[in-house]
């Protein structure tokens, strides 16, 4: 799983972080920010299709900014624990040295945000197939 | 309707200008171009425009008389007839009514269109329509007659016109043999408005309760009906005094819509044994009248019927372009342009008659006042007067959609995904605010 969701991330080698890239892999964080993405794709879609599913949510303005900020939100927590969990691992592991850059954490984030927003999309999808009022959003 | 299959309304009136003779013949001609382009395959289906209104090719209309452009006089001939039966005829007949044009009906009296019309068999465009509406008369097929008694054309056409029906020929009709066993039925209109005095006119309103008194006289014995109804009013408000013609236009009234309502009762009855009578009553003695003071056979009749037409009136009106963006009609990909069409021209025409009637009854008095007008443009849920919606549960109240053109929007959409896949348009639209209204009433009232 840690293997699927660092190339996940990495966009299957396309874009590397060098040795953030590398101590998130060792640390196994992939993972954890893989099932953060997930939930923070799944549950509000969940919510606002199936559970909610509010005639006046039922525009496609209001749908994009859910997206947006839940993205936004799940960008920051991804960000955090991989900063965080690098900043550990580092710890754990005594190295002192590293090519780890102040941005990488943001760029990560960023690539964090824009698979959210993706995910989102293509559940919205399939999930306004279960929908009444919302089953034309976002189109 | 329930029990009926088709209605077939005919308007009988020498006045051919009548303004309201003209509206109410526009609005039937709409009411059919709007069910011209529905379906019904669902028999079993509650649906607007349910019920078959046709024409038989007539225009709603039998002509009377081809007599248009003569007076009275002229009519029976009374300069040619000898001194003695002038006299005769001076005694039945006033001045004013032998110089009376005919062009624009009896003008209030009965005395003369019952010498008129009497020669309805002999009116050639009149008996060769009545022949023609009633060539494909069948068995179980039912005549109902509507008239005022304190006016000219209705007081006196009406007993005529039933003595030709029950004593129809074979050799004059097909169906002879029908129409004499069928049923009918018959509501007459007793007094329920007033005129101004007015020299230029010859109605007079001091003679509207002795005229009433008189022909219920005559309709004590001699009229052959299986269910007569009776409907009437104090005379609470004088309209303008006009003869006739395309300025007799007078606002709608309770007691018309009341009257209507005998038809609805007639339909869903069976009267085979005859001799029935019956007489409308609201429960208090009020005005304006609303829905809750309405007898709750009346309610049952037309309280949801009312509402759900209103509510889908209200919502077409206001808010149908702004509910283009929501799924139930991007479904069907309906935009602005498809309602610029038929039927639905014609339904915004039809809507403008039915709150023009609306505003009428309730400006009249008695007035009938079954919804706020006004406040309906804001929330039309809350604009039903004397009945509050339902109050919801806290989930709803706080969570729900806004009261109001939401509710009916969230309804839609629920309804909307069960439509059949293969529909019409047209189909689909109608069907959709019929079940979505028919869902917000039961669930709010």
């Amino acid at each position: 799983m840690n293997e699927f969701c660092a190339d996940f991330f990495e966009l299957w080698h396309s874009y590397d972080l060098g040795d953030f890239s590398k101590y998130m892999y060792d640390a196994g964080i992939y993972s954890s920010v893989f099932y953060v993405l997930v939930m923070f794709v799944l549950l509000p879609l969940i919510l606002y299709y199936v559970v909610v599913d509010h005639i006046q949510l039922a525009r496609w303005w209001k749908w994009l900014f859910m997206v947006l900020t839940f993205s936004l939100l799940n960008a920051v927590v991804g960000g955090v624990m991989a900063q965080n969990g690098v900043d550990d691992y580092l710890m754990e592991m005594n190295i002192h040295k590293t090519e780890i850059s102040d941005v990488d954490a943001v760029n990560f984030a960023l690539i964090d945000f824009a698979w959210c927003v993706v995910l989102s999309f293509v559940f919205s999808l399939l999930l306004q197939r279960g929908s009444v009022k919302c089953r034309r959003i976002p189109f | 309707m329930k029990g009926i299959d088709d209605v077939v309304p005919v308007l009988i009136d020498a006045d051919q200008q009548n303004g309201d003779l003209t509206r109410t013949v526009e609005l039937l001609e709409r009411y059919g171009e709007i069910r011209s382009h529905l379906s019904f395959e669902d028999v079993d289906r509650d649906a607007f425009f349910g019920t078959s209104i046709s024409d038989k090719g007539m225009h709603y209309r039998v002509p009377i008389s081809g007599e248009v452009n003569k007076t009275f006089g002229d009519f029976i001939h009374f300069n040619q007839l000898d001194e003695q039966n002038q006299a005769l005829i001076s005694l039945l007949f006033s001045k004013k009514n032998l110089k009376a044009e005919m062009n624009v009906g009896f003008k209030g009296n009965p005395n003369m269109g019952s010498v008129v019309l009497n020669n309805f068999s002999e009116d050639k465009r009149a008996d060769i329509s009545l022949k023609q509406l009633l060539s494909s008369f069948q068995c179980d097929d039912r005549i109902f007659i509507i008239s005022s008694i304190f006016g000219g054309t209705g007081a006196a056409g009406f007993p005529l016109l039933l003595k030709r029906l029950r004593g129809a020929m074979a050799e004059d009709f097909q169906a002879a043999a029908f129409l004499r066993q069928c049923q009918i039925g018959g509501v007459t209109v007793l007094p329920y408005f007033g005129v101004e005095n007015s020299e230029e006119s010859t109605v007079n309103m001091g003679t509207f309760l002795s005229k009433a008194k008189s022909a219920l006289t005559y309709y004590l014995n001699n009229l052959d009906v299986n269910v007569l109804y009776y409907i009437g009013d104090d005379l609470k408000n004088n309209y303008r005094n006009c003869e006739g013609g395309r300025y007799q236009e007078n606002n709608a009234h309770f007691v018309e819509m009341a009257a209507a309502l005998a038809v609805v009762d007639f339909a869903a009855g069976d009267f085979q044994e005859g001799h029935v009578f019956k007489e409308y009553a609201i429960r208090k003695d009020v005005d304006p009248v609303t829905l809750p003071q309405l007898s709750v056979q009346t309610q049952q009749v037309m309280r949801k019927p009312l509402m759900q037409f209103f509510l889908f009136c209200e919502f077409f009106k206001n808010k149908l372009s702004k509910s283009l963006s929501y799924a139930w009609a991007r479904d069907k990909h309906l935009q602005e342009a498809v309602f610029q069409t038929e039927p639905y021209k014609s339904l915004n025409i039809f809507f403008d008659g039915f709150l023009d009637w609306l505003h009428e009854m309730e400006e009249n008095s008695r007035s009938f006042r079954p919804f706020d007008l006004d406040f309906a443009k804001q929330n039309p849920l809350d604009a039903v007067v004397g009945i509050l919606p339902l109050r919801e549960n806290f989930l709803r109240r706080h969570f729900g959609p806004d009261r109001g053109y939401f509710t009916l929007l969230d309804a839609m959409e629920k309804v909307s995904v069960k439509m059949p896949q293969k529909i019409s348009r047209e189909d689909y639209v109608m069907n959709v605010f019929f079940d979505a209204t028919s869902s917000v009433i039961q669930q709010y009232f």
